[in-house]
């Protein structure tokens, strides 16, 4: 039986089945809006927001902090989402923006890492199978030109203008939804994606100075 | 040229998607927070399977530990054995016999037998001391400890012996005025055994003597084909373990594979491996697993018994730029911790003591690129008097359960 709240017209392709602790979408999905309504009265269903979203939000946060980081702060962004759930805008499309928005929030506490994950993709490459490791390295060199300095020109970003580029690339959010994950006009967005998609392509314009590889700094473990 | 947004989303693709693992935990954290807020109680008890598993290994093990007192209590006087999984003595009428906690998980199983009542003291150890230091003209007691062999220096002095041990064997420990201990240093199986007879006498009888025999003849040593024991099991700062066993089969050149699990996982994974030496012995130094896990060695297909190591987490505190009010402690594991804390204590000259000054949330984390190493820092001020001793502590109750409480070295202002 469909929980209240969450009724389409036709109700035979529309079913929400609870298989084992966590309810299964059938046929035509509840809109997110319907979801966290409904979660207010019966706090369970709030798992369907989980299920959508956990993926994207880990994804996006590994690529910024890296894993054993992200594992952390995706918990974290789901739990914190569950506590304010009652005050999402229940007209929005889908709530991955918000979802991104309390991750981007956590992620503040994580610069450092940031810089650090930038220039470990900057930096790492795993070996072909059964290569030998001159061959990797030799390889490695050609393959990092561009990659290296495509990350290396991330780090530099401003801090602002990094977060609207990765929003929108590594989050798959529209201009819009990345005005209201930051908060800002929409044409604050689309000018900061300009300055950045600008300085990222200079930095990946051929140079004369090509046979030199940058090495990525490496920093000692702190402390 | 690709365009550049394709070219970072190219960069994005790079990295994995998330492991069941951490989906699973993060799951498992938001259902926790649902049931609060459903005001349902968090789920104590397992389901109707893991229930059936639980009641079917409590049974075996009940079922075990039976088996191994009837078939000790049936044993007929004289008789040894290495097939029983066990070490120590079996009962006989008028023998009191004690064995210790499991070998493995200390550096040595102990047991002890005595004709007459034992004194109770802190350990095995001690009360085979006291008791042997009181005893009787006609009383005996034997004190066996149990090592793993693997160590090449320790087994050096344990020559090969098969069960039963002759008093034949035993040299003379130590005498007095009214009493003699023999001592009978033998290797068995995959252990080292080294067995002290203390005799209430200066020249124990031949009947004594026989009696005695008759118990030794009731030692039994574990037959198990793959042992290993851990050195240290609790892993300080900057110290790495050595890991040493032996196979029973006694040859050189055999591979022992170790598995470890470390705190959280559920499953082994080969970290290691090692050859044997001449008469089975196997040895592995600087293996750190940077997290408390359980360790164990697998060769021709079996596995020894695991022990588990313990470890704590990296702890630095250290001035910024000279100055004597301003700070960073990092906390470094293979976990990371995040809003945990940090205590800062000052000593106190005074009292001879360590006195906590402030706690320091770690609110930043930092990891090294291809290590799996997290660090997680913090800067803070302090204002303590001059040349005053500082150092951190990571308490156990913020290290969770997969680490030890740690400390820093000690910093002067």
């Amino acid at each position: 039986m469909l929980p209240r709240g969450l009724e389409q017209p036709d109700s035979s392709v529309n079913r929400l089945a609870v298989c084992g602790k966590y309810p299964v979408m059938n046929g035509l999905e509840p809109t997110d809006g319907a979801v966290f309504e409904r979660s207010l009265s019966e706090p369970q269903i709030f798992t369907v927001i989980f299920e959508r979203y956990y993926r994207p939000v880990y994804g996006y946060l590994s690529r910024r902090v890296g894993q054993a980081i992200a594992d952390d702060l995706a918990a974290e962004t789901f739990t914190r989402a569950f506590e304010r759930r009652s005050s999402y805008d229940r007209a929005a499309e889908r709530a991955l923006p918000w979802l991104l928005g309390i991750a981007v929030n956590l992620l503040a506490h994580h610069r450092r890492s940031e810089g650090r994950q930038l220039r470990a993709l900057a930096a790492l490459r795993e070996p072909e199978p059964g290569e030998h490791p001159a061959d990797a390295a030799t390889r490695r060199l050609d393959a990092t030109t561009s990659r290296q300095r495509l990350a290396l020109a991330l780090e530099r970003l401003d801090d602002y203008d990094r977060e609207a580029l990765l929003l929108v690339a590594w989050g798959e959010l529209t201009y819009v939804e990345v005005a209201s994950v930051l908060k800002i006009p929409v044409g604050t967005v689309r000018s900061r994606l300009h300055r950045a998609r600008r300085k990222l392509r200079q930095a990946l314009e051929p140079r004369s100075d090509d046979n030199v590889i940058e090495l990525p700094r490496t920093e000692a473990r702190s402390g | 040229m690709a365009d550049e947004l394709e070219r970072l989303k190219d960069l994005g693709r790079e990295i994995a998607e998330p492991s069941g693992s951490s989906e699973g935990r993060a799951r498992r954290l938001l259902q926790r927070r649902i049931d609060v807020a459903s005001g349902r109680r968090a789920r104590f008890w397992r389901p109707l399977h893991v229930r059936w598993a639980l009641a079917g290994v409590v049974a075996v093990l009940l079922a075990s530990g039976f088996g191994f007192g009837l078939g000790a209590w049936n044993t007929e006087e004289g008789s040894a054995k290495t097939s029983l999984v066990g070490l120590g003595f079996l009962p006989a009428r008028g023998w009191t016999v004690v064995q210790s906690t499991a070998v493995g998980q200390r550096d040595a199983a102990s047991a002890v037998a005595a004709n007459v009542p034992l004194r109770a003291s802190a350990d095995l150890r001690a009360t085979a001391r006291a008791t042997g230091a009181s005893l009787p003209g006609k009383g005996i007691l034997i004190f066996a400890t149990f090592a793993i062999r693997g160590d090449p220096a320790s087994d050096a002095g344990f020559d090969r012996h098969d069960l039963p041990l002759s008093l034949r064997h035993a040299s003379v420990a130590s005498q007095s005025s009214d009493r003699r201990v023999y001592r009978i240093r033998a290797g068995v199986g995959g252990y080292n055994v080294d067995a002290q007879i203390h005799f209430g006498a200066a020249t124990p009888s031949a009947e004594t003597i026989e009696v005695a025999q008759r118990q030794l003849n009731r030692l039994v040593v574990a037959s198990e084909p793959v042992t290993i024991l851990a050195r240290p099991t609790v892993l300080g700062r900057g110290q790495k373990l050595t890991l040493y066993g032996s196979v029973d089969s006694e040859k050189a050149e055999e591979i022992v594979t170790i598995e470890a699990k470390d705190c959280g996982q559920t499953s082994f994974r080969e970290v290691a491996a090692a050859r044997t030496q001449e008469g089975g012995g196997w040895s592995y130094d600087l293996f750190d697993p940077n997290i408390s896990a359980s360790v164990r060695a697998a060769w021709n297909n079996q596995r020894s018994s695991p022990v588990a190591v313990q470890d704590r987490p990296y702890v630095s505190l250290r001035r910024l730029g000279g100055s004597s009010s301003r700070f960073s402690v990092v906390v470094g594991a293979k976990l990371q911790f995040w809003r945990k804390y940090v205590v800062i204590e000052r000593f106190e000259q005074r009292l001879g003591s360590w006195k906590p000054s402030r706690k320091v949330v770690l609110t930043d984390t930092s990891s090294t690129a291809g290590s799996s190493f997290v660090n997680t820092f913090q800067k803070f001020r302090l204002s303590v008097p001059k040349s005053s001793l500082l150092r951190a502590f990571f308490p156990r109750s913020q290290a969770g359960p997969c680490y030890l409480a740690g400390y820093s070295q000690l910093v002067r202002t």
